[in-house]
């Protein structure tokens, strides 16, 4: 599973109906994230006022053997599952923002949104409501509250300079072989001897049997 | 304040419900039926189907209600006195009330033919009727005359007890006014391909047969037939209405919003009344059960002082036809067009599913499906959604 | 109070029937499908979806019944067979198709056997659980979780 590839097959997006060239995305530097946790709490302050993890719309997985951290968000897709599989059309796509909100007048609290996201992106509050990320009305908090700068927030183009800056080669990748920007020849090239040297370290680490 | 109810059918039985619900005094409440304890109609068929005991069409909430303390009185009412405010009972003489509701229900209508008072010519409306239907042999051929959500359901009821059934409709198509055309066509290759003979456009003239009916002439067929069932439909039972100077429109009584007639403090719900439709907004004769109970909910609500006003009904329908699965909400295209609007529409299929959408000026005013898994899920319900936020 | 729900992954599920067999025997001491409140909805040998009810709020069926029989207590849709005559306007709104008619009429739909499901207790998969809502994401974020980390791991990290 890509999580940075959208749907596919991909059809013609929201953001190309309403004619904008340059969406605004939420992404993470996986490798930058430590894992405190502190955009959960954010999250939960500004929709809810209190700090609890469980009323969040963002969620960090750590593994502490590994020390590696994963953040869990909407990737706002073009082509959204979640809202295809709401049997009460509660989904939609907000074209100020970028983001699919839940209509909660509409919601009827079937669940059916977070059976469908392949992403977990979904939450249920304790009172089974489903949250999603409403992007904070285009001024995500969890991006001012990062400590490491592992969220960015921004037009396309912008976060993916950000990722590459952070050596994020993958994840930098899979944006760009998305087709919407075609890459030049020789950022392929670059990309082509990244993975070249990703999968040289990682035949060493398997080596090595961690 | 006392309130009289004359009917015990579901309409009646719920206007009481919902006045004791809502703080009416159960003692000053008079409940006249003529058939008690009261039964579901909606039932009837797969009792018939699954030789069932009669005992499961009841409805379990009259003993919630004797246990109240509402008075219900097994007789009928003969005659309408409005000037002294008096219902004339059979036997037990006058009541006086200060509200009275009108629940007398519907009859069975069977068109004037000849040979109709013959003896296996029957309907399939009440106890009685299942009781006679679930006597007969089993390799009986019966004529079901009127291709609507009775007449298949019983079609499909007898057919799968071994009877040779043939249904008669008079209509182009099955369900007229249920569904439309690419999904009743549908339906009458499902049910053929079950075994039923399915006439349409076809009208019967004649039950021909000396004190029991033999033979049916339908447009100039004649075939042999050991019974025949009426289910061409129901109309109100508005006898006792007749000359009082209640305002009535088809023989159907007329209702305001708040589920009143013409007079102040008569009230009418169920199948011998008339309702109003959501959508267009206007007077239909809809002889459904929670049309009934949606207006005896009114009723009560402003018989106990708190004024309430309804817009109109958006008919949901489902029906398990032999095994396939019929929805509808809303208005159906031919519904639609009689009532002077001039809808399109739009058909999808699936893996044994199909459904249609019936559209007014892009905007969904119907939504039908049909399904033949043991699948129901359907679009329903955003129909019905966007169908409420637009028009109320 | 912390609801809790049916929580249901159709990959898992292997049509092996036993929810529905435990769910009638449950219900009404008998192994008959049509007792059952759960259905697997079967086509062309794939599951496409296990019908049961989501116990939504506000619930379309709840919305629809003129009669009072359906109503929500405690987070839970509650059928109430003595005031039911059998409309049938709840099985035709269900956008999941969970209320069904057995024998004689009379609706069945799920009543989550008062907190400790039939169907959960058989289900040899994992594909239906009862767990609390705010728990049920967790079951879901493993693809995206593993990814990353197989991706961390290949640059060297972890």
């Amino acid at each position: 599973m890509g999580w940075a590839t959208s749907m596919a097959p991909r059809q013609v997006s929201a953001w190309e109906v309403i004619g904008m060239t340059h969406r605004y995305i939420l992404a993470v530097d996986y490798e930058k994230c430590t894992g405190c946790h502190l955009c959960e709490l954010a999250c939960s302050i500004k929709h809810y006022g209190v700090v609890n993890p469980y009323l969040s719309r963002i969620t960090i997985i750590t593994k502490p053997e590994i020390q590696a951290s994963t953040p869990i968000f909407c990737l706002q897709c073009n082509d959204a599952l979640c809202a295809r599989a709401c049997p009460a059309n509660a989904i939609y796509f907000d074209e100020k923002t970028g983001a699919w909100l839940i209509d909660y007048n509409k919601c009827i609290g079937c669940r059916e949104c977070v059976y469908a996201c392949p992403f977990g992106a979904i939450s249920l509050t304790v009172k089974a409501e489903p949250i999603k990320c409403d992007l904070c009305g285009g001024d995500p908090e969890c991006v001012k509250v990062c400590p490491h700068g592992a969220i960015f927030y921004g037009p396309e183009y912008e976060v993916i300079r950000k990722l590459k800056k952070g050596k994020s080669v993958g994840i930098v990748y899979g944006i760009l072989e998305k087709g919407v920007e075609v890459p030049a020849g020789n950022r392929v090239k670059e990309a082509e001897e990244a993975v070249k040297t990703l999968y040289r370290i990682w035949e060493e680490r398997k080596k090595l049997n961690i | 304040m006392k309130t009289v109810i004359i009917g015990g059918g579901i309409a009646g039985l719920y206007t009481t419900y919902y006045l004791v619900k809502y703080g009416y005094e159960p003692s000053n409440i008079v409940l006249v039926a003529a058939e008690w304890p009261p039964y579901s109609k909606h039932r009837l068929a797969e009792i018939l189907r699954e030789k069932l005991s009669i005992d499961y069409a009841y409805i379990g909430l009259y003993n919630m209600l004797l246990d109240k303390g509402v008075k219900i009185l097994q007789d009928v009412a003969t005659r309408l006195d409005i000037s002294n405010k008096t219902v004339v009972l059979k036997r037990n003489g006058g009541i006086t009330y200060d509200n009275l509701v009108i629940a007398t229900g519907g009859k069975p209508f069977i068109p004037p033919l000849k040979g109709t008072e013959l003896k296996n010519v029957m309907t399939f409306y009440d106890l009685e009727d299942l009781k006679k239907l679930s006597r007969i042999p089993r390799t009986a051929r019966v004529a079901v005359i009127g291709a609507g959500l009775v007449g298949l359901s019983v079609a499909t009821a007898l057919n799968r007890l071994g009877a040779q059934v043939t249904v008669y409709e008079l209509m182009d198509d099955i369900l007229p006014g249920v569904i439309d055309r690419p999904l009743s066509t549908k339906l009458e290759k499902y049910l053929v391909s079950k075994g039923i003979k399915i006439r349409t456009r076809s009208r019967v003239e004649e039950i021909k047969g000396g004190k029991t009916a033999r033979e049916i002439k339908a447009s100039g067929r004649i075939e042999p037939v050991d019974i025949v069932v009426f289910a061409t439909g129901v109309r109100p039972n508005t006898e006792l209405v007749g000359g009082s100077g209640i305002e009535m429109l088809r023989g159907a009584i007329k209702i305001g919003r708040n589920g009143m007639t013409s007079i102040y403090g008569i009230y009418a719900t169920g199948d011998c009344a008339l309702s109003y439709d959501l959508i267009t907004e206007k007077e239909v004769y809809r002889p459904l059960g929670f049309v009934a109970a949606h207006y005896a909910r009114i009723i009560a609500r402003n018989i106990t002082g708190t004024r309430k006003e309804t817009r109109g009904i958006v008919p949901t329908i489902y029906e398990n036809i032999g095994g396939a699965h019929i929805v509808r909400v809303g208005l159906s295209l031919k519904e639609a067009e009689s009532l002077g609007l001039s809808p399109t529409i739009r058909c999808e299929e699936a893996l044994s599913y199909a459904s249609c959408t019936v559209l007014q000026d892009q905007a969904p005013i119907g939504y039908e499906a049909i399904g033949f898994s043991n699948r129901i899920k359907n679009k329903a319900w955003q129909i019905y959604y966007d169908i409420h936020t637009m028009f109320s | 109070m912390v609801k809790h729900v049916l929580d249901i992954d159709l990959e898992k599920c292997n049509a092996c029937m036993r929810c529905v067999f435990a769910c009638s025997l449950a219900r009404s001491g008998v192994i008959d499908e049509r007792q059952a409140m759960i259905t697997i909805v079967i086509e062309k040998g794939v599951v496409v979806d296990i019908a049961v009810c989501r116990h939504c709020d506000p619930a379309p069926c709840v919305n629809v019944c003129e009669f009072d029989a359906l109503n929500v207590e405690n987070g839970r849709v509650v059928l109430d067979q003595s005031k039911c005559t059998t409309c049938k306007a709840c099985i035709s709104i269900c956008p999941f198709g969970a209320i069904r008619e057995s024998y004689g009429g009379e609706l069945v739909k799920c009543d989550l056997c008062g907190g400790d499901p039939a169907c959960v207790r058989v289900c040899p998969t994992g594909a239906i659980r009862y767990m609390p809502a705010h728990l049920v994401k967790m079951r879901r974020v493993g693809g995206v979780v593993r990814t990353v980390y197989e991706y961390l791991e290949t640059i060297g990290r972890g």
